[in-house]
Protein backbone atom coordinates (compact mmCIF):
# COMPACT_ATOMS: atom_id res chain seq x y z
CA UNK A 1 0.00 0.00 0.00
CA UNK A 2 1.30 3.64 -0.73
CA UNK A 3 0.54 7.09 0.40
CA UNK A 4 1.00 8.55 -3.25
CA UNK A 5 -1.88 10.18 -4.40
CA UNK A 6 -4.05 9.31 -7.50
CA UNK A 7 -3.80 11.95 -10.01
CA UNK A 8 -7.01 13.60 -11.05
CA UNK A 9 -9.06 11.40 -8.63
CA UNK A 10 -11.77 13.45 -7.53
CA UNK A 11 -10.66 16.63 -8.97
CA UNK A 12 -9.68 18.44 -11.24
CA UNK A 13 -5.81 19.32 -11.05
CA UNK A 14 -4.03 21.89 -14.19
CA UNK A 15 -1.16 20.46 -16.49
CA UNK A 16 1.83 20.72 -14.48
CA UNK A 17 3.74 22.70 -16.97
CA UNK A 18 1.10 25.64 -16.72
CA UNK A 19 2.52 28.68 -14.99
CA UNK A 20 -0.11 30.41 -12.85
CA UNK A 21 0.38 33.59 -15.62
CA UNK A 22 -1.16 30.75 -17.94
CA UNK A 23 -3.86 29.72 -15.78
CA UNK A 24 -4.95 32.80 -14.93
CA UNK A 25 -4.66 34.27 -18.71
CA UNK A 26 -7.08 30.49 -19.07
CA UNK A 27 -9.62 32.06 -17.04
CA UNK A 28 -10.25 35.17 -18.21
CA UNK A 29 -10.43 33.51 -21.48
CA UNK A 30 -13.39 31.19 -20.16
CA UNK A 31 -15.06 33.76 -18.60
CA UNK A 32 -15.50 35.72 -21.97
CA UNK A 33 -16.36 32.85 -23.30
CA UNK A 34 -19.41 32.05 -21.54
CA UNK A 35 -20.08 35.43 -21.66
CA UNK A 36 -20.09 35.08 -25.51
CA UNK A 37 -22.16 31.93 -25.61
CA UNK A 38 -24.88 33.42 -23.06
CA UNK A 39 -24.74 36.40 -25.46
CA UNK A 40 -25.49 34.03 -28.26
CA UNK A 41 -28.49 32.24 -26.30
CA UNK A 42 -29.95 35.11 -25.43
CA UNK A 43 -29.83 37.20 -29.42
CA UNK A 44 -31.28 33.84 -30.36
CA UNK A 45 -33.92 33.68 -27.82
CA UNK A 46 -35.05 37.38 -28.46
CA UNK A 47 -34.99 36.80 -32.53
CA UNK A 48 -36.85 34.01 -31.71
CA UNK A 49 -39.24 36.02 -29.55
CA UNK A 50 -39.82 39.15 -32.16
CA UNK A 51 -40.53 36.72 -35.07
CA UNK A 52 -43.25 35.13 -32.96
CA UNK A 53 -44.92 38.13 -32.18
CA UNK A 54 -44.95 39.28 -35.21
CA UNK A 55 -46.77 36.42 -36.91
CA UNK A 56 -50.27 35.63 -37.44
CA UNK A 57 -51.16 33.02 -35.24
CA UNK A 58 -55.11 33.60 -35.80
CA UNK A 59 -56.91 31.27 -37.81
CA UNK A 60 -56.44 31.10 -41.57
CA UNK A 61 -53.05 32.07 -41.13
CA UNK A 62 -52.42 28.77 -43.26
CA UNK A 63 -49.85 27.63 -40.10
CA UNK A 64 -49.95 24.01 -38.65
CA UNK A 65 -50.52 24.71 -35.04
CA UNK A 66 -53.71 27.74 -36.21
CA UNK A 67 -56.10 24.86 -36.11
CA UNK A 68 -57.76 25.95 -39.20
CA UNK A 69 -57.02 23.43 -41.55
CA UNK A 70 -59.55 21.21 -43.40
CA UNK A 71 -58.94 17.68 -40.98
CA UNK A 72 -62.89 16.23 -40.07
CA UNK A 73 -63.89 18.06 -37.02
CA UNK A 74 -64.45 16.07 -33.69
CA UNK A 75 -67.90 14.50 -33.93
CA UNK A 76 -68.48 13.83 -38.06
CA UNK A 77 -68.63 11.29 -39.82
CA UNK A 78 -66.64 10.95 -42.94
CA UNK A 79 -67.49 11.01 -45.77
CA UNK A 80 -68.35 7.76 -47.33
CA UNK A 81 -66.05 6.31 -50.07
CA UNK A 82 -67.57 6.34 -53.77
CA UNK A 83 -69.94 3.35 -54.10
CA UNK A 84 -70.56 2.75 -50.44
CA UNK A 85 -74.17 2.88 -49.02
CA UNK A 86 -75.14 4.00 -45.58
CA UNK A 87 -75.85 0.34 -44.89
CA UNK A 88 -72.61 -0.87 -45.91
CA UNK A 89 -70.74 1.89 -43.70
CA UNK A 90 -73.25 1.34 -40.67
CA UNK A 91 -71.93 -1.29 -37.97
CA UNK A 92 -73.58 -4.75 -37.35
CA UNK A 93 -76.49 -4.50 -36.02
CA UNK A 94 -76.72 -5.25 -32.31
CA UNK A 95 -73.36 -3.48 -32.11
CA UNK A 96 -73.67 -0.47 -29.51
CA UNK A 97 -70.98 1.57 -29.68
CA UNK A 98 -69.45 0.77 -25.89
CA UNK A 99 -69.72 -2.85 -26.34
CA UNK A 100 -66.82 -4.64 -27.14
CA UNK A 101 -67.91 -8.02 -28.61
CA UNK A 102 -66.48 -10.69 -26.96
CA UNK B 1 32.39 38.97 -21.30
CA UNK B 2 28.39 39.54 -22.67
CA UNK B 3 25.30 39.47 -21.40
CA UNK B 4 23.18 36.95 -22.62
CA UNK B 5 20.44 38.33 -24.67
CA UNK B 6 17.28 38.34 -22.94
CA UNK B 7 14.63 35.94 -23.93
CA UNK B 8 11.41 37.33 -24.35
CA UNK B 9 8.88 36.53 -21.63
CA UNK B 10 6.16 34.61 -22.82
CA UNK B 11 2.47 36.04 -23.67
CA UNK B 12 -0.39 34.33 -22.81
CA UNK B 13 -3.62 35.32 -25.05
CA UNK B 14 -5.84 37.62 -23.44
CA UNK B 15 -9.54 38.06 -24.62
CA UNK B 16 -8.05 41.81 -26.36
CA UNK B 17 -5.56 39.16 -28.53
CA UNK B 18 -9.12 37.50 -29.60
CA UNK B 19 -10.62 40.61 -30.39
CA UNK B 20 -7.97 41.36 -33.12
CA UNK B 21 -7.98 38.74 -34.50
CA UNK B 22 -11.21 39.90 -35.61
CA UNK B 23 -10.00 43.25 -37.61
CA UNK B 24 -11.68 45.67 -35.49
CA UNK B 25 -10.81 48.36 -37.55
CA UNK B 26 -11.82 46.85 -40.79
CA UNK B 27 -14.93 45.51 -38.78
CA UNK B 28 -15.89 49.03 -37.95
CA UNK B 29 -15.62 50.49 -41.12
CA UNK B 30 -18.09 47.02 -42.68
CA UNK B 31 -20.70 47.48 -39.89
CA UNK B 32 -20.96 51.47 -40.70
CA UNK B 33 -21.33 50.93 -44.40
CA UNK B 34 -23.68 47.98 -43.69
CA UNK B 35 -25.53 50.25 -41.60
CA UNK B 36 -26.04 52.92 -44.44
CA UNK B 37 -27.41 49.79 -46.91
CA UNK B 38 -29.82 48.83 -43.78
CA UNK B 39 -30.92 52.35 -43.16
CA UNK B 40 -31.35 53.98 -46.75
CA UNK B 41 -33.43 50.24 -47.85
CA UNK B 42 -35.71 50.89 -45.15
CA UNK B 43 -35.98 54.78 -46.17
CA UNK B 44 -36.35 54.47 -49.90
CA UNK B 45 -38.55 51.26 -49.98
CA UNK B 46 -40.78 52.22 -46.76
CA UNK B 47 -40.43 48.85 -45.48
CA UNK B 48 -40.74 48.82 -41.30
CA UNK B 49 -37.54 46.67 -39.36
CA UNK B 50 -37.90 46.36 -35.88
CA UNK B 51 -34.41 48.29 -34.53
CA UNK B 52 -33.74 44.99 -32.65
CA UNK B 53 -33.42 42.97 -35.07
CA UNK B 54 -31.58 45.55 -37.87
CA UNK B 55 -29.34 45.70 -34.81
CA UNK B 56 -29.02 42.17 -34.56
CA UNK B 57 -28.52 42.25 -38.30
CA UNK B 58 -25.72 44.07 -38.25
CA UNK B 59 -24.48 41.99 -35.16
CA UNK B 60 -24.04 39.50 -37.64
CA UNK B 61 -22.02 41.50 -40.23
CA UNK B 62 -19.48 42.06 -37.69
CA UNK B 63 -19.31 38.44 -36.49
CA UNK B 64 -19.18 38.07 -39.90
CA UNK B 65 -16.24 40.31 -40.95
CA UNK B 66 -14.17 39.46 -37.66
CA UNK B 67 -14.70 35.54 -38.50
CA UNK B 68 -13.48 36.20 -42.40
CA UNK B 69 -10.39 38.63 -40.53
CA UNK B 70 -9.40 35.17 -38.36
CA UNK B 71 -9.53 33.23 -41.36
CA UNK B 72 -6.90 35.41 -43.04
CA UNK B 73 -5.19 36.07 -39.84
CA UNK B 74 -4.73 32.24 -39.73
CA UNK B 75 -3.56 31.32 -43.28
CA UNK B 76 -0.99 34.56 -43.22
CA UNK B 77 0.46 33.93 -40.16
CA UNK B 78 3.46 33.50 -42.11
CA UNK B 79 3.61 36.09 -44.17
CA UNK B 80 2.71 38.15 -41.27
CA UNK B 81 5.51 37.41 -39.16
CA UNK B 82 7.70 38.67 -41.65
CA UNK B 83 6.49 42.00 -42.24
CA UNK B 84 6.78 44.71 -39.48
CA UNK B 85 3.57 45.94 -39.84
CA UNK B 86 1.65 43.01 -39.17
CA UNK B 87 4.19 41.02 -36.84
CA UNK B 88 2.49 41.72 -33.63
CA UNK B 89 -0.70 40.47 -34.38
CA UNK B 90 -1.75 37.47 -32.10
CA UNK B 91 -0.65 34.61 -34.35
CA UNK B 92 3.31 35.93 -35.00
CA UNK B 93 3.17 37.84 -31.62
CA UNK B 94 2.95 33.72 -30.44
CA UNK B 95 -0.37 34.74 -27.89
CA UNK B 96 -2.72 32.97 -30.09
CA UNK B 97 -2.59 29.26 -31.79
CA UNK B 98 -2.84 29.14 -35.23
CA UNK B 99 -5.58 26.26 -35.15
CA UNK B 100 -7.45 28.14 -32.46
CA UNK B 101 -7.41 31.43 -34.92
CA UNK B 102 -9.34 28.96 -37.61
CA UNK B 103 -11.54 27.41 -34.93
CA UNK B 104 -12.73 30.59 -34.10
CA UNK B 105 -13.27 31.83 -37.42
CA UNK B 106 -15.01 28.95 -39.01
CA UNK B 107 -17.48 28.98 -35.57
CA UNK B 108 -17.93 32.52 -35.78
CA UNK B 109 -18.83 32.01 -39.64
CA UNK B 110 -21.37 29.49 -38.72
CA UNK B 111 -22.73 32.17 -35.72
CA UNK B 112 -22.79 35.11 -38.06
CA UNK B 113 -24.97 33.31 -40.75
CA UNK B 114 -27.62 31.89 -38.39
CA UNK B 115 -27.82 35.04 -36.64
CA UNK B 116 -28.10 36.73 -39.79
CA UNK B 117 -30.52 34.19 -40.94
CA UNK B 118 -32.60 34.39 -37.81
CA UNK B 119 -32.90 38.38 -37.42
CA UNK B 120 -33.44 38.64 -41.28
CA UNK B 121 -34.04 36.41 -44.37
CA UNK B 122 -32.20 33.72 -46.31
CA UNK B 123 -30.77 36.33 -48.87
CA UNK B 124 -29.01 38.01 -46.29
CA UNK B 125 -27.52 34.89 -44.64
CA UNK B 126 -26.26 33.68 -48.44
CA UNK B 127 -24.79 36.68 -49.10
CA UNK B 128 -23.06 37.20 -45.23
CA UNK B 129 -21.72 33.76 -46.30
CA UNK B 130 -20.28 34.10 -49.73
CA UNK B 131 -18.93 37.50 -48.54
CA UNK B 132 -16.80 35.56 -46.02
CA UNK B 133 -16.21 33.16 -47.92
CA UNK B 134 -14.89 35.82 -50.74
CA UNK B 135 -12.56 37.82 -48.21
CA UNK B 136 -11.53 33.98 -46.43
CA UNK B 137 -10.88 31.69 -49.68
CA UNK B 138 -10.76 33.70 -52.86
CA UNK B 139 -8.85 36.67 -51.47
CA UNK B 140 -6.76 35.64 -48.72
CA UNK B 141 -5.89 31.64 -50.29
CA UNK B 142 -6.28 32.13 -54.16
CA UNK B 143 -5.78 35.44 -54.90
CA UNK B 144 -3.61 37.62 -53.00
CA UNK B 145 -0.12 35.88 -53.27
CA UNK B 146 -1.28 34.90 -56.66
CA UNK B 147 -1.73 38.23 -59.17
CA UNK B 148 -1.13 41.89 -58.56
CA UNK B 149 -5.23 42.49 -59.11
CA UNK B 150 -5.34 41.08 -55.86
CA UNK B 151 -6.83 43.74 -53.79
CA UNK B 152 -8.71 44.93 -56.95
CA UNK B 153 -10.60 41.34 -57.47
CA UNK B 154 -10.33 40.73 -53.84
CA UNK B 155 -12.36 44.31 -53.28
CA UNK B 156 -15.80 42.96 -53.65
CA UNK B 157 -15.70 41.04 -50.45
CA UNK B 158 -15.22 44.44 -48.64
CA UNK B 159 -18.61 46.14 -50.57
CA UNK B 160 -20.74 43.34 -49.68
CA UNK B 161 -21.56 45.27 -46.87
CA UNK B 162 -24.39 47.62 -47.78
CA UNK B 163 -26.07 45.19 -49.77
CA UNK B 164 -25.75 42.61 -47.31
CA UNK B 165 -27.32 45.46 -45.46
CA UNK B 166 -30.28 46.40 -47.97
CA UNK B 167 -31.05 43.08 -48.50
CA UNK B 168 -31.94 41.82 -44.59
CA UNK B 169 -34.68 44.95 -44.93
CA UNK B 170 -36.10 44.15 -48.22
CA UNK B 171 -35.22 40.60 -49.12
CA UNK B 172 -33.65 41.77 -52.39
CA UNK B 173 -31.08 43.53 -53.94
CA UNK B 174 -32.07 46.60 -56.19
CA UNK B 175 -29.46 48.56 -58.24
CA UNK B 176 -29.25 51.03 -55.56
CA UNK B 177 -27.62 48.60 -53.48
CA UNK B 178 -25.36 47.44 -56.05
CA UNK B 179 -24.22 50.84 -56.93
CA UNK B 180 -23.02 51.13 -53.19
CA UNK B 181 -21.30 48.10 -53.84
CA UNK B 182 -19.52 49.78 -56.35
CA UNK B 183 -18.47 52.94 -54.88
CA UNK B 184 -16.84 50.41 -52.05
CA UNK B 185 -15.45 47.93 -55.01
CA UNK B 186 -13.89 51.20 -56.90
CA UNK B 187 -12.60 53.00 -53.68
CA UNK B 188 -10.67 49.73 -52.71
CA UNK B 189 -7.49 50.47 -55.13
CA UNK B 190 -6.52 53.69 -54.68
CA UNK B 191 -6.96 53.31 -50.60
CA UNK B 192 -5.18 50.32 -50.66
CA UNK B 193 -2.36 50.87 -52.97
CA UNK B 194 -1.95 54.41 -51.51
CA UNK B 195 -0.82 52.39 -48.22
CA UNK B 196 1.22 49.51 -50.14
CA UNK B 197 3.08 52.39 -51.74
CA UNK B 198 4.78 53.02 -48.45
CA UNK B 199 4.87 49.53 -47.34
CA UNK B 200 5.93 47.85 -50.87
CA UNK B 201 9.44 46.95 -49.49
CA UNK B 202 7.41 44.97 -46.85
CA UNK B 203 5.51 42.94 -49.29
CA UNK B 204 8.14 42.24 -51.64
CA UNK B 205 10.10 40.67 -48.58
CA UNK B 206 6.92 38.52 -47.80
CA UNK B 207 6.71 37.41 -51.68
CA UNK B 208 3.42 39.38 -51.77
CA UNK B 209 2.86 40.35 -55.20
CA UNK B 210 1.13 43.66 -54.78
CA UNK B 211 1.19 46.01 -57.63
CA UNK B 212 4.10 48.62 -56.51
CA UNK B 213 6.05 45.02 -56.22
CA UNK B 214 5.13 43.81 -59.75
CA UNK B 215 4.55 46.87 -62.05
CA UNK B 216 6.37 49.42 -59.74
CA UNK B 217 5.37 52.71 -57.93
CA UNK B 218 4.92 54.85 -61.40
CA UNK B 219 1.99 52.23 -62.74
CA UNK B 220 0.31 51.64 -59.82
CA UNK B 221 0.03 55.55 -58.87
CA UNK B 222 -1.52 55.73 -63.16
CA UNK B 223 -4.15 52.74 -61.59
CA UNK B 224 -4.94 54.91 -58.49
CA UNK B 225 -5.61 57.60 -60.43
CA UNK B 226 -7.97 55.81 -62.96
CA UNK B 227 -9.90 54.45 -60.54
CA UNK B 228 -10.31 57.31 -58.57
CA UNK B 229 -11.39 59.13 -62.47
CA UNK B 230 -14.28 56.08 -61.99
CA UNK B 231 -15.05 55.89 -58.39
CA UNK B 232 -16.03 60.33 -58.22
CA UNK B 233 -18.45 60.08 -60.60
CA UNK B 234 -19.62 57.14 -59.82
CA UNK B 235 -20.22 58.25 -55.95
CA UNK B 236 -22.34 60.78 -57.40
CA UNK B 237 -25.09 58.23 -59.01
CA UNK B 238 -26.99 58.00 -56.62
CA UNK B 239 -28.14 61.10 -56.31
CA UNK B 240 -29.46 60.60 -59.98
CA UNK B 241 -31.11 57.44 -58.75
CA UNK B 242 -32.79 58.91 -55.89
CA UNK B 243 -31.19 56.96 -53.21
CA UNK B 244 -28.84 60.08 -52.17
CA UNK B 245 -30.72 63.83 -51.95
CA UNK B 246 -28.91 66.83 -52.05
CA UNK B 247 -26.36 66.70 -49.04
CA UNK B 248 -25.44 63.42 -49.95
CA UNK B 249 -24.49 64.98 -53.28
CA UNK B 250 -22.84 67.59 -52.21
CA UNK B 251 -21.34 65.93 -49.81
CA UNK B 252 -20.11 63.12 -52.37
CA UNK B 253 -19.03 65.72 -54.51
CA UNK B 254 -16.83 68.06 -52.17
CA UNK B 255 -15.36 64.98 -51.45
CA UNK B 256 -14.81 63.98 -54.26
CA UNK B 257 -12.99 66.48 -55.87
CA UNK B 258 -10.48 66.39 -52.75
CA UNK B 259 -10.06 62.56 -53.77
CA UNK B 260 -9.10 63.34 -57.20
CA UNK B 261 -6.65 66.34 -56.26
CA UNK B 262 -4.74 63.46 -53.85
CA UNK B 263 -5.18 60.95 -56.42
CA UNK B 264 -3.22 63.60 -59.16
CA UNK B 265 -0.61 64.91 -56.60
CA UNK B 266 -0.19 61.44 -55.89
CA UNK B 267 0.51 60.69 -60.18
CA UNK B 268 2.32 63.33 -60.74
CA UNK B 269 4.84 63.01 -57.36
CA UNK B 270 7.40 59.75 -57.08
CA UNK B 271 5.81 58.47 -54.22
CA UNK B 272 6.96 54.55 -53.86
CA UNK B 273 9.99 55.13 -55.73
CA UNK B 274 13.51 54.93 -54.37
CA UNK B 275 14.24 58.45 -54.75
CA UNK B 276 10.50 59.89 -53.45
CA UNK B 277 10.96 62.64 -50.88
CA UNK B 278 9.64 62.34 -47.24
CA UNK B 279 7.09 65.12 -48.32
CA UNK B 280 5.90 62.70 -51.16
CA UNK B 281 5.67 59.86 -48.99
CA UNK B 282 3.67 61.88 -46.22
CA UNK B 283 1.47 63.01 -49.36
CA UNK B 284 0.83 58.83 -50.01
CA UNK B 285 0.16 58.43 -46.56
CA UNK B 286 -2.37 61.81 -45.93
CA UNK B 287 -4.21 59.91 -48.97
CA UNK B 288 -4.49 56.70 -47.27
CA UNK B 289 -5.78 58.50 -44.60
CA UNK B 290 -7.79 60.41 -46.66
CA UNK B 291 -9.60 57.53 -48.21
CA UNK B 292 -11.06 55.85 -45.26
CA UNK B 293 -12.28 59.22 -44.23
CA UNK B 294 -14.12 59.41 -47.16
CA UNK B 295 -16.17 56.32 -47.64
CA UNK B 296 -16.84 57.04 -43.86
CA UNK B 297 -18.15 60.90 -44.77
CA UNK B 298 -20.15 59.39 -47.89
CA UNK B 299 -21.75 57.07 -46.11
CA UNK B 300 -22.60 59.13 -43.02
CA UNK B 301 -24.50 61.41 -45.68
CA UNK B 302 -26.59 58.77 -46.94
CA UNK B 303 -27.13 57.74 -43.17
CA UNK B 304 -27.99 61.01 -42.14
CA UNK B 305 -30.31 61.93 -45.12
CA UNK B 306 -32.64 58.88 -44.44
CA UNK B 307 -32.32 58.66 -41.10
CA UNK B 308 -33.57 61.77 -39.82
CA UNK B 309 -35.66 62.88 -42.58
CA UNK B 310 -33.78 65.28 -44.30
CA UNK B 311 -33.59 63.79 -47.54
CA UNK B 312 -33.95 66.03 -50.05
CA UNK B 313 -34.75 65.18 -53.71
CA UNK B 314 -31.79 66.38 -56.54
CA UNK B 315 -34.72 67.92 -58.94
CA UNK B 316 -34.83 66.39 -62.56
CA UNK B 317 -34.05 63.16 -61.86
Amino acid sequence: MTDEKEPYAGEFVDAPHMAPEAIAARKKRNVWLGLALFGFVVLVAVTTIIRLSNTDLSEGAGFYYSNSDSRTPVGEAPALPPGMSEEQAAPPAGLAPDEVPE
Amino acid sequence: MTDAPATPAKRYATASDYVNLMKPRIMMLVVFTAAAGLIAAASVTQTPINPLMGAIALLAVALGSGAAGAINMWFDSDIDAIMTRTSTRPIPSGAVPREEALAMGLIMSGVSVMLMWLASNWLAAALLAFSIFYYGVIYTMWLKRSTPQNIVIGGGAGAFPPVIGWAAVTGNTPLDAWILFAIIFFWTPPHFWALSLLAHGEYEKAGVPMLPVTHGAKATRLQMLLYTIVLVPLALTPALTGLGGWIYAVTAGALGAVFMTYAVRVFLSKAGDADCTAAEKKLARSMFLFSILYLFIVFAALIIEHATGLYFAVKGF
